[in-house]
């Protein structure tokens, strides 16, 4: 059984109705411990923060993403979590393999994920970001929550929990 | 139909690209009545991306530009939606889409709304926005300030019109490169068809610049793949004769996804005249953020430059000393840090 700490960052917050930090609750209380239960990943401590929207938009570019990984992080050893309104050019980004030292310049230290569709659609955004950043590629299965168009699929398999919670950010 | 939009609305990442080729004008209807709001979606904003990324000189695309004109114009929408309709509108790149986002400026009152808007405009201004942006860039949000006071920049450099120069900073503001936490940076000659690639990637999203299919740069910097595209007539002209003298946006910088191999742009890169035969080089985030800069000196037919990162958060360390002649860059040191210089923690949410 391994724990895994998350630091969600509401990044323009000022912008975030009721609505918006429903999904994001679906997606923390519901899928993810619905996916990664299967396969004995927890989450541990969840802590929420916010950057307002005089500091950073809410509706931002992929070219923006990089840089917002760079400029903020949480130090600790959780994965930072950014949550945009809207991201263009995907619905979430997520380096594969995401490093533990939040100092790196070797790519983002967070993921973003933005609240792009319905609850189960943002529910399996943060899966499936979450999931690269702890070390997964695609899976070229249907049903599978990495399926490259995974929309709302939940399938995981054995492997793919015994390589996350390989991942230095999972203890426990 | 049903199942067309779904492939294409399934997608995690970029927009399925089979499936926006595969669409046809029935489908578009279907999305530009998703986009407007007429037909209730949770993949509105998916069928806006989807309708600008199709549009193309060829295709009719008046059509894309009113129905995002109306989306952003539409006071009953929430921010974001309109947002998002402001920065397509960007990218669609036709006078029309300019004439949306100047129409609509002057009625965004939210922060979020008129700092996007800017941003646009940086990709699609033409001459017409830099009176606007002008004025913009005296907003009470410094959020808003910057972005205006950026894109101005980027289109009076892309017209290669003097009086909106970027930021010259001084010495203590560069970052020093520790060469035993750095690592080489690799800069060399892409394959053409390595950069049709990444252009076809970023699928004419290159704020205005007109990109040589033919010659540009590959970047590593240990796990981190960048292509750097250069503008057609920086590439055909006699550079350190002509160009040297001139405001330009000559290139940018686009950054390869480690997930899927898609590239957005990262960076934008300028130069300037300084006096005499010396020139400024820098390279700016979309958001306006100068990371790079640095002087350049022209002799005979050939100059040289150095770059280096300039301090704030999320800045990290980089140097790039070379040569340019002709259209060749030539690279004599390249560094990049491996660590960030410094960064910022976010504040707890506040109580709702």
């Amino acid at each position: 059984m391994g724990y895994l700490d998350l630091n969600v960052v509401y990044v323009g917050y000022e912008d975030f109705a009721q609505g918006d930090y429903n999904k994001v609750g679906y997606a923390i209380d519901k899928y993810l411990p619905s996916i990664y239960g299967k396969v004995g990943l927890r989450l541990g401590a969840v802590s929420y923060y916010a950057i307002s929207n005089r500091q950073w938009s809410s509706s931002i570019d992929e070219s923006d993403t990089e840089a917002l990984t760079d400029r903020y992080t949480v130090p600790d050893s959780g994965v930072d979590v950014f949550v945009v309104r809207t991201l263009h050019g995907a619905e979430g980004v997520s380096e594969q393999n995401g490093s533990c030292d939040k100092n790196s310049s070797s790519g983002r230290t967070g993921v973003v994920v933005s609240l792009q569709g319905d609850c189960h659609n943002v529910g399996n955004t943060f899966a499936h970001e979450i999931g690269h950043y702890l070390g997964l590629e695609h899976c070229d299965e249907e049903g599978n929550f990495m399926y490259p168009s995974s929309n709302s699929y939940d399938g995981i398999y054995a492997w793919q929990g015994e390589k996350m919670n390989q991942h230095c950010f999972v203890y426990g | 139909m049903k199942d067309k939009l779904g492939a294409l609305f399934s997608s995690e990442h970029r927009l399925n690209q089979a499936a926006l080729e595969a669409l046809d004008p029935a489908d578009r209807e279907v999305l530009r009545s998703m986009a407007l709001g007429r037909r209730p979606s949770p993949n509105r904003i998916r069928a806006m991306e989807a309708l600008a990324a199709t549009s193309t000189p060829e295709a009719p695309e008046v059509p894309e530009a009113e129905v995002l004109g109306e989306v952003l114009a539409s006071e009953s929408e929430g921010v974001p939606v309109r947002a998002s309709a402001a920065m397509l509108l960007g990218q669609l790149g036709s006078r029309k889409a300019e004439d949306a986002l100047l129409a609509n400026l002057s009625m965004a009152t939210d922060t979020t709304l008129r700092a996007r808007i800017a941003k646009a405009l940086a990709k699609v201004g033409s001459v017409h926005s830099i009176r606007v942006l002008t004025e913009l860039a005296q907003d009470p949000e410094p959020i808003v300030r910057s972005q205006a006071s950026f894109s101005r920049s980027v289109i009076a450099y892309r017209l290669g019109l003097s009086g909106f120069e970027l930021p010259v900073p001084s010495a203590p503001e560069m970052l020093e490169v520790d060469p035993s936490n750095s690592l080489p940076l690799k800069i060399e000659p892409a394959s053409a068809e390595e950069i049709r690639a990444t252009l076809s990637s970023l699928g004419g999203d290159t704020y205005g610049l007109m990109p040589s299919e033919e010659v540009g740069y590959r970047i590593e910097c240990g796990p981190r793949r960048m292509v750097l595209a250069l503008a057609r007539d920086f590439v055909q002209r006699n550079i350190t004769a002509l160009a040297m003298k001139r405001y330009m946006f000559f290139g940018l910088i686009a950054r390869r996804s480690p997930v899927d191999g898609s590239f957005s742009v990262s960076l934008l890169l300028f130069e300037w005249p300084s006096d005499e035969d010396r020139f400024y080089v820098a390279a700016h985030r979309t958001d306006g953020k100068q990371l790079l800069f640095g002087p350049g000196v022209t002799d005979s037919d050939a100059a040289t430059f150095e770059l280096n990162a300039v301090s704030g958060r999320g800045s990290k360390a980089v140097l790039v000393r070379g040569r340019l002649q002709g259209p060749a860059i030539s690279i004599t040191e390249a560094l990049c840090s491996q660590s960030i210089a410094e960064q910022e923690a976010p504040g707890r949410m506040p109580p709702s």
